[in-house]
């Protein structure tokens, strides 16, 4: 009985809430749209227990480096170092001017620093990719340089079509294909929750804990 | 009093329609019904590139993508995990060093336990200290490039939900000449996996290559599903465009709208 | 752990070292950064359309929903920048709330840049910063359906005493609600939760990534009525608002960075037409 409720129990829950929401989402009945408001009330505060496993598993992990005194334990020191200076000046306040001042000069600085490095990496992946080896990558290569001229004020400086052909190349064979993955995506992931909602598949596995 | 919500009915309808056919698939696969997927190319060169990896010497790098199991991107995770799962089986046969990473903790959970039941089965035990946990996204982007050049890995597997960083780690793995498969689902993303790769499973063929290698019941159920009922939007799509070339009338489009 | 095996071959056009690719591509961002050189912007017609659609606000209220990624804000930033100021050019209340837990954050940091000289006086009844939702979608759906489920600001003051909000009961009450985005996720979501339901309309300012994702569902009788793309849309709305700003800057940058591009990309396929068309 045990072992039946601890497999069955979670997919059940995941079903009745799931099938809850999908109803008050295409159907107005009452008392279940009040009932919905206040469950996603409920959840939005349950998803913030997310935090906590991610935390223990960083704090646990560093810590072992450090005590084993190997290579990796100087970036431990500096990943608990940070966690704790970050942690002290969040419970200061997030009005705080120590919280203030990290978050402004040291997180969105990093954050925004590394995003950037995808532009380096731009530069040299188009490099190698856009070469006419085949047909194909000929046309990949005309349609990319097309956009590119299209984008750049140089463009339109140099010829006034290439704006109007990228917003083409966008508007129509651009979407299109967007269009189609984005079916196709939004199919997949439609099959995984109906999937999940009856309890099988990889997901459904996972919450049931049987796999 | 029970009343449907305005303009949802038809989305109602076609989400009946869905789950109708994932239900009766499931139940056609179940009673035997065999499906066969067609041959996916990166799916194959995954024992090519553990085989690389044996021969050289060097670890593999496998990663579901920087995303979780909540939001759209679940399913792309979960393919991922799938993939994970079949790499972890064949590296504990041929005893190759594995790392896999991801920067959400309860991704961080199921894979570690994931692959240590893949390494149980072969009789090895797995190292969890090479399932690691990197807990933001940018700190993901550099520390999975970082660990992929100080460990040199043979070869770099990343086919999951990829939301903006995997060409920082791509790019870092073409420049230790790492074998790379990926693939995602995700529309922004999908030029830097033809760009980076040598091969690559783009949009469906992700979900496509979790059923490739589980080739459970519900996972195979579900891609015949999905490929019957493009089947029929591309039927509404050819019989709206020839409704609206004929009688240049929205009728057809407005029944959406309903 | 073994050394990385980066080869060294024979440099040439079709193997120019990614390093050197860096650095020039270093120079020619920082140079026109530090040193502006003042390359024309034109003004393109979906930045028009957005424009346009901003200003039929006028004397109404919208919502600025920074669910952003702090990475996104190189491109967001100057976005939120220009349409803030927009906002207050066309005496349009603007509400700022977020489903990232760095939206808070973001709102205390750009909310100064335009309205600093009136924080004290219209605070809560011109422009409003709630901060962080928790949730995700489903603190979307919370907030769609009652926008006083969340009880107080980013500053912990009660949402009751503030005026802006008290016309504000559901997302209906909003003329638009404008979703920064720096993945394809967000906007769906939003479009879900806010327009599906028909609660109010939605217009977005994304990053130049995330814009092609985005075409499918833009267009005046679609999800997203418009929509502004990048560094280059923030730069055209600068221009539009008559506030130049950070994006302006940046877009000498971007061309230089964009004409490297096309150069390094010629210099291959030359090198490859002379290495006759072997890797």
């Amino acid at each position: 009985m045990g072992s039946l409720l601890r497999n069955n129990l979670p997919s059940l829950i995941t079903a009745i809430l799931g099938f809850f929401f999908i109803l008050t989402y295409y159907f107005t009945i009452q008392p279940l749209n009040e009932w919905s408001s206040t469950l996603a009330k409920i959840i939005s505060l349950t998803s913030l227990f997310a935090i906590i496993p991610g935390t223990i598993i960083l704090i646990k992990r560093n810590t072992a480096n450090i005590l084993k005194r190997g290579n990796e334990s100087v970036r431990s020191i500096v990943t608990l170092s940070s966690f704790i200076i970050f942690l002290v000046s969040g419970l200061m306040g997030l009005n705080s001017a120590p919280w203030k001042w990290l978050y402004n000069n040291v997180f969105l600085i990093l954050s925004t620093a590394i995003f950037s490095l995808l532009a380096f990496y731009i530069m040299s992946a188009a490099y190698r990719t856009f070469r006419v080896r085949s047909w194909e990558s000929a046309v990949l290569l005309i349609v990319g340089l097309l956009t590119i001229l299209g984008v750049v004020p140089f463009g339109a400086a140099i010829w006034s079509g290439f704006p109007n052909i990228a917003n083409w190349i966008s508007k129509f064979p651009s979407t299109g294909t967007a269009r189609g993955i984005t079916i196709g995506i939004a199919l997949g992931t439609a099959g995984v929750i109906i999937r999940t909602l009856i309890g099988r598949g990889r997901l459904g596995g996972f919450i049931r804990g049987a796999e | 009093m029970i009343t449907i919500k305005s303009g949802f009915t038809s989305s109602f309808i076609m989400f009946i329609a869905f789950f109708i056919t994932v239900m009766l698939t499931y139940y056609l696969v179940s009673k035997g019904k065999k499906i066969t997927i067609r041959k996916l190319p990166a799916i194959d060169a995954l024992d090519e590139a553990i085989g690389r990896a044996t021969e050289m010497g060097r670890p593999i790098h496998v990663t579901p993508g920087d995303s979780g199991l909540t939001g759209l991107t679940a399913s792309e995770t979960v393919a991922g995990l799938e993939v994970s799962s079949y790499v972890a089986r064949r590296c504990a046969e041929v005893q190759v060093p594995m790392y896999i990473t991801t920067p959400n903790a309860v991704v961080h959970t199921l894979q570690t336990d994931i692959a240590s039941q893949a390494y149980r089965l072969a009789g090895q035990e797995f190292d969890i200290t090479n399932s690691i946990l990197f807990p933001y996204w940018t700190s993901f982007a550099v520390g999975i490039s970082g660990l992929v050049y100080r460990e040199n890995v043979a070869a770099n597997i990343c086919i999951g939900g990829w939301h903006g960083i995997c060409l920082i780690l791509m790019e870092t793995a073409s420049r230790i000449g790492a074998f790379q498969i990926g693939g995602t689902a995700a529309t922004s993303q999908l030029s830097w996996f033809v760009a980076c790769c040598e091969y690559y499973v783009l949009g469906e063929e992700v979900f496509a290559a979790g059923a490739y290698l589980s080739q459970s019941v519900a996972d195979v159920s579900a891609i015949w599903s999905q490929d019957l009922f493009k089947l029929l939007v591309i039927a509404i799509i050819a019989f709206g465009i020839v409704i609206s070339l004929t009688t240049g009338s929205d009728w057809f489009s407005n029944l959406f709208n309903i | 752990m073994t050394t990385p095996n980066i080869e060294k071959k024979k440099i040439g056009l079709t193997n120019i070292d990614s390093r050197i690719i860096w650095l020039l591509l270093l120079f020619v961002v920082g140079i026109p950064l530090l040193n502006p050189i003042g390359l024309p912007v034109q003004v393109s017609p979906t930045t028009r359309d957005f424009h346009n659609t901003l200003r039929s606000a006028q004397g109404g209220v919208i919502a600025l929903a920074l669910d952003t990624d702090p990475a996104g804000l190189a491109e967001l930033g100057p976005q939120l920048t220009a349409i803030l100021h927009l906002a207050r050019d066309n005496n349009i209340k603007v509400i700022l709330v977020g489903w990232n837990n760095n939206a808070g954050f973001y709102a205390d940091t750009y909310l100064p840049k335009v309205f600093s000289d009136v924080w004290e006086t219209r605070y809560g009844i011109d422009f409003v910063n709630l901060g962080f939702i928790p949730g995700g979608e489903t603190g979307m759906k919370q907030f769609a359906e009652d926008t006083w489920s969340i009880t107080s600001d980013h500053y912990g003051e009660s949402i009751s005493q503030l005026p802006i909000m008290e016309n504000i009961r559901t997302a209906s009450d909003l003329d638009y609600i404008i979703e920064f985005c720096w993945n394809i996720d967000l906007p769906q979501n939003i479009m879900r939760q806010f327009v599906a339901p028909g609660y109010t309309k939605m217009l977005a300012a994304s990053t130049a990534l995330v814009y092609p994702s985005l075409l499918p569902f833009i267009g005046p009788d679609k999800s997203i009525v418009a929509a502004v793309k990048g560094l280059d849309g923030a730069a055209q709305l600068e221009l539009l608002s008559g506030h130049p700003g950070e994006a302006l800057k940046g877009t000498d940058a971007q061309s230089l960075a964009h004409i490297l591009l096309i150069i390094f990309i010629v210099l291959g396929n030359i090198g490859l037409i002379f290495r006759g068309g072997k890797r």
